[in-house]
């Protein structure tokens, strides 16, 4: 049976495009700006946001980078998308994100996330062995222009010999 | 607030980025849940969390970064474009927690693209344990033209 460690150094190179299947849509922009408590105008009215230079509202930056939106799929009995990829039954926790968005996310933008697996490494930390995971995923439009890139960093507790957590 | 103007050329190193206090309740991280899509039992469903050894549900972490950019934004204003985002989670966050975002900052440059304003960010709850950190933001801003 392979390791914690053996499973997750085989997800290094895998890659994934998930496609949204429409456009992001002004609801969806209010309902991460409700989630979040973000009340700005630039997400919400479009005068505003035209006087702000912008062609429409647009998205709260860091919605587009959450990927599970993209994916077309029904979901298991833990909530967990099906579709979502080969890191769905490892369940790794987050330990950070890295952003960087290069333009304004508008309601019709159709998202496309490209997923790779860039690295896998063990660290020992003082509370124990620890392995991390380093996904990017870039994201485009259907004009193919760039918007954003995440580069996040998940992290899993290899089990004890004993078997304990 | 969000629609206030701040100019590059007023921003200077050490300025303090407006704190942003939020308070977690298990009613806005569900909110989160559905806006991303995230239907994970272990941001809502108490029973399941301790089920799985955690005291609590607690918040996805990417919701950290929606604060945080909250923050910068206000405090930028609405001519400003975030560049750069990054943060570490240190320590896990629950309903009941009151987190303040925190920042200062670190750099002020002037190029070809605009005026780029870096600042060192932090999230703390009310324990005073810091929630994120390491954290930075890199914004964009218009330079004034004709001096």
């Amino acid at each position: 049976m392979p390791s914690l460690l053996e499973k997750l150094n085989k997800t290094i190179g895998q890659e994934i495009i998930l496609q949204a299947p429409d456009e992001i849509g002004r609801s969806s922009l209010r309902q991460y700006a409700l989630a979040i408590g973000d009340f700005n105008p630039l997400y919400s009215n479009r005068e505003f946001a035209e006087a702000q230079g912008f062609r429409d509202v647009m998205a709260p930056p860091t919605l587009i980078c959450d990927t599970w939106q993209y994916v077309d799929s029904d979901m298991d009995e833990l909530g967990d998308l099906i579709g979502r990829g080969p890191t769905r039954e490892l369940k790794g926790l987050r330990a950070g994100n890295e952003y960087e968005f290069f333009q304004a996310i508008h309601p019709d933008d159709v998202i496309s996330a490209h997923w790779k697996v860039k690295d896998v490494y063990e660290r020992t930390t003082r509370s124990g062995l620890i392995i991390f995971q380093v996904i990017e995923t870039t994201f485009y439009n259907q004009r193919e222009e760039l918007l954003a890139r995440n580069t996040e960093t998940m992290f899993y507790r290899p089990p004890s010999p004993e078997g304990e957590k | 607030m969000a629609a206030q103007i701040r100019n590059f050329q007023d921003i200077q190193i050490g300025d303090e980025i407006t704190p942003l206090l939020k308070e977690i309740g298990i009613a806005r991280m569900m909110a989160y849940g559905a806006a991303t899509w995230d239907f994970i039992r272990l941001h809502y469903d108490a029973d399941y969390a301790r089920e799985l050894g955690f005291e609590a549900p607690f918040v996805d972490g990417q919701m950290m970064g929606g604060f945080l950019a909250q923050q910068v934004q206000d405090w930028a204003g609405p001519g400003a474009f975030l560049r750069k985002l990054a943060f570490r989670n240190r320590v896990m966050a629950y309903p009941g927690d009151s987190l303040t975002c925190h920042g200062v900052v670190t750099e002020v440059s002037s190029t070809n693209e605009g005026g780029i304003v870096e600042c060192d960010l932090w999230i703390e709850n009310q324990r005073g344990e810091k929630v994120v950190e390491p954290a930075s933001a890199q914004l964009r801003f218009p330079l004034q033209t004709g001096g």
